[in-house]
């Protein structure tokens, strides 16, 4: 069966029978996807990321963020020195006496979760004006793709910037407003590129006869969109979105970097790279060393699954 | 023939390599920007460092803050309300106009009355009336006796009264801010004359040849570079882009000491880091229970709590192991050999045990809750000393959040908040005392806000007790030197031994690094000048 009868194939099914039709389709792209090494070595990092964050304070030798027991007494510990307690930092401890151990395992949960909380808030937002834009088009698409031309038309990093300067927390704000701070600058910095995305693929398949199928059958805008359209654009939805959350923690963590964002007391890895910035001329590499490479292995994992999945969903790439 | 000439050619070549090296030029990489060249647009460290090699003073502090006679030759009081300045004959500004009594009088008034700057000079200023007797000799008067002239009048820089229409009745008028930064009135009679200011990147000066004065001219041109990223300073050095540079980062000074091609200077400051704690509030916004819920009453107001806080900061182990010894824990407001000092006040001693039993004296059995702020660019490792008290109150019972943010937003919210009162309850703070003794701090920080007086005005914690105003009043008046002392001292016993009203923290200690063969004198007041840094003998 070549690329595109199979692809045509897939559009009919979706549109009338689903249940037998999902199986195959996704077994193609499994055993598609599994062809490549490097991909899969992708694949395990990022399971491998999530299941250290899912399961991390369970693991951690140590609270980093409870300042009660963290004390400055051990910092600047090398790799593999003990600290008061007896416990061994096995990857050294940092300027605040925290073990980098622990403190890249929390770090980790803070940019895996406003990478993919800001990335599937940002989809969300994004896919539905997209798939508004795209199926009503005229005014309404005019109006919307102009406000998504204007967003990519400043660098991501500035908007974010503005708007944390520019957002304030009251007195005694919770800690995790601060958070919520970065997920909603994040957001507005990436939905553009998932509402584009969406509009793209979605003009394409409007014009497509099955659409023209439902309409004459006058099912509602609504059925149309989500039952119809919205699954036939889910490939390069799949794409961008691992891209995209790739971006966010590299643009989290370059927020943090700049001193804006999380706690001092709480660092995300960004943050613990920053902290450490200020050691390397002392020979103390490995406060920003081994952040730095744990942030560096994970966006590359994300990155590798994100490539290696736009060959296998797109048709047009195969062999 | 060819031969002779080659060898001409090398001589040439070798003559034009030697040249640079004997040209007596220097690089200075400073970690901080002055926001202006005119001397009275912002009363900040870099400026007033910056422009001290332009403008000078009539009085100066040498490295150690001792007071000596730079553009007046010589002074003293000739009554009880009056002093006399003698300037210099024969010194000129840049242009070549002489600097006469017209000058400092001008100078005067525009510290004074200049409004369109970021700070005022007023502090200095107020209630001193500048009187020209011929062209080389002022009187100051005040209306009661006040021993602090001279060093007030380091603060104050003179400009010429002619240059580039300065001399308008109006001193808010006839020059702008921009026009000192490309060096159209930045004219001044000091050692250096301006050369350019690239912002972001430098500051250019060179020798002035007319210069009179006591201040040294080691150098033909200088160069400042701005290079606030700590590594990338150090880094400089160690490439030889830059041959001093400041604010030493306390991680990189182990290295450096072993690097035999580099040279540190270092140097007590005369600048205290510590806490102002809610003095004045009720209900203090930043004070909870140990659930973050607010509380009835404020229990920063109980001196005991104070203590108790004070008791529980380890001093010695910040020096130790944040400032990695590059400090002096503090337990007053200036260190050993400044005037108007305690000799009572010690550092308070770490005692968690005999805090907690304070703390339940005062009805706090089980501790609050606390915020600390603090800002995270201002002074050495300031953000990681606000962790470390933030660990040692937690551990000690009492549940503290750390809040660090960038100076330009930190001390506007620390100073006035939405209410135009402090905004924080629990703050980390410096003060360098620009006057070199004990008035300076007690004025800013103990005495009772009062902005009419300009007392106060950095007292963010609202300490007051009329006990503590009336010795400090009592000082500034009093003329003989050993009674002012006691008289600052006892404020001193006072406001921080009984009352508790600020918790000194330590010391800073500065660190300067060169390359091999110079020598910085460093300097108490922070200031990195090129007329303190000489050849090496």
């Amino acid at each position: 069966m070549t690329a595109i009868q199979e692809e045509a194939a897939v559009e009919t099914t979706v549109a009338t029978k689903k249940d037998a039709a999902v199986q195959s389709p996704f077994r193609r792209i499994l055993s598609d996807y599994m062809e490549s090494p490097v991909a899969v070595i992708g694949a395990i990092g990022v399971i491998l990321v999530i299941f250290v964050a899912v399961i991390g304070p369970f693991i951690a030798p140590t609270d980093p963020y409870d300042l009660a027991s963290v004390s400055f007494m051990d910092n600047l510990l090398a790799p593999g020195e003990a600290m008061a307690n007896g416990t061994v930092a096995w990857l050294g401890t940092d300027g605040a006496g925290r073990d980098l151990v622990s403190a890249m395992i929390y770090g980790l949960r803070i940019s895996l979760g406003v990478g993919v909380g800001s990335g599937v808030i940002a989809l969300l937002i994004g896919c539905t004006l997209g798939m508004i834009a795209a199926y009503f088009g005229g005014r309404t698409d005019m109006i919307i793709m102009r406000v998504v031309d204007m967003q990519l038309s400043f660098p991501a990093i500035l908007v974010a910037l503005i708007l944390l300067a520019v957002v304030k927390g009251g007195p005694n704000e919770p800690g995790y407003f601060a958070v919520f701070k970065i997920i909603a600058a994040l957001v507005v910095v990436q939905w553009a590129y998932y509402a584009r995305t969406i509009r793209g693929s979605a003009l394409v398949e409007r014009r497509k006869e099955y659409v023209e199928a439902a309409n004459c059958l006058a099912l509602s805008n609504t059925r149309v969109v989500f039952r119809h359209l919205l699954p036939n654009c889910i490939a390069p939805i799949i794409v961008v979105g691992t891209m995209q959350t790739a971006h966010a923690i590299s643009l989290e963590a370059t927020l943090s970097f700049l001193g804006l964002g999380l706690p001092q007391t709480e660092p995300s890895l960004g943050k613990l790279i920053s902290n450490g910035f200020d050691y390397v001329m002392s020979g103390k590499y490995w406060i920003t060393v081994f952040p730095g490479l744990a942030l560096l292995m994970m966006i590359m994992s994300i990155n590798l699954v994100g490539d290696r999945l736009r060959d296998v969903l797109n048709p047009r790439l195969q062999k | 023939m060819s031969f002779i000439r080659r060898l001409g050619v090398t001589a040439v070549a070798m003559a034009a390599l030697a040249g640079p090296a004997m040209a007596e030029d220097i690089t200075i990489g400073i970690r901080s920007e002055p926001s202006s060249m005119d001397p009275y647009f912002h009363n900040l460290g870099p400026n007033n460092g910056m422009i001290g090699h332009v403008f000078v003073r009539l009085v100066d502090f040498d490295s150690n803050q001792q007071l000596f006679p730079s553009m007046a030759e010589s002074y003293k009081a000739i009554n009880d309300t009056t002093w006399e300045f003698k300037l210099r004959q024969g010194a000129k500004f840049h242009d070549g106009s002489d600097v006469t009594a017209d000058d400092v009088v001008y100078s005067f008034e525009r510290a004074d009355g200049y409004t369109g700057g970021n700070s005022s000079f007023r502090i200095y200023t107020k209630g001193k009336t500048v009187t020209k007797v011929d062209d080389y000799t002022v009187h100051i008067s005040t209306e009661g006796p006040y021993p602090l002239m001279p060093n007030d009048l380091t603060a104050v820089m003179i400009m010429s009264s002619e240059a580039k229409g300065t001399g308008t009745a109006d001193v808010n008028k006839g020059v702008e801010a921009s026009d000192f930064n490309d060096g159209t009135a930045t004219i001044g009679s000091g050692p250096y004359k301006f050369v350019e200011w690239k912002k972001g990147d430098r500051i250019v000066m060179e020798k002035y040849d007319g210069y009179v004065g006591p201040l040294k001219q080691p150098w033909d041109k200088i160069t400042f570079k701005f290079i606030p990223s700590e590594p990338a300073r150090v880094a400089a050095l160690l490439a030889g882009d830059v041959d001093m540079i400041d604010n030493v980062p306390t991680s990189d000074i182990e290295t450096l000491k072993k690097n035999k091609n580099v040279a540190l200077s270092d140097g007590v400051s005369n600048r205290v880091i510590y806490l102002h704690m809610d003095q004045f509030r009720e209900k203090s916004p930043f004070v909870t229970d140990k659930d973050g819920n607010p509380l009835d009453k404020n229990p920063l107001l109980d001196p005991r709590v104070r203590k108790a806080l004070s008791m529980m900061i380890n001093r010695p182990a910040i020096v130790e192991r944040v400032m990695e010894g590059v400090a002096l824990p503090a337990g007053q407001l200036l260190p050993d050999g400044f005037f108007g000092r305690s000799p009572n006040l010690k550092p308070e001693k770490y005692d968690v045990a005999a805090a907690k039993k304070l703390l339940a004296e005062a009805g706090y059995p089980d501790g609050f809750g606390l915020t600390i702020h603090g800002p995270n660019d201002r002074y050495i490792n300031d953000a990681k000393i606000c962790e470390a008290i933030g660990q040692l109150l937690s551990a000690a019972g009492i549940p503290t959040k750390v809040v660090t943010m960038p100076k330009n937003v930190y001390f506007s919210r620390a100073s006035k908040g939405a209410d135009g009162e402090p905004e924080f309850s629990f703050v980390l703070v410096g003060w360098g005392s620009g006057t070199g003794e004990a008035s300076s701090p007690l004025k800013s920080l103990l005495a009772t806000h009062t902005p009419s007086k300009g007392w106060g005005a950095s007292n963010r914690g609202r300490h007051s007790d009329p006990k503590v105003d009336a010795l400090i009043g009592q000082a500034l008046t009093t003329v003989d030197d050993e009674k002012r002392g006691k008289l600052l001292a006892e404020a001193t016993d006072i406001a921080i031994g009984q009352n508790q009203g600020i918790i000194p923290l330590h010391y800073q200690v500065n660190t300067w690094a060169t390359r091999k063969g110079l020598k910085y004198f460093a300097r108490t007041d922070e200031r990195t000048t090129a007329y303190d840094l000489v050849p090496a003998n």
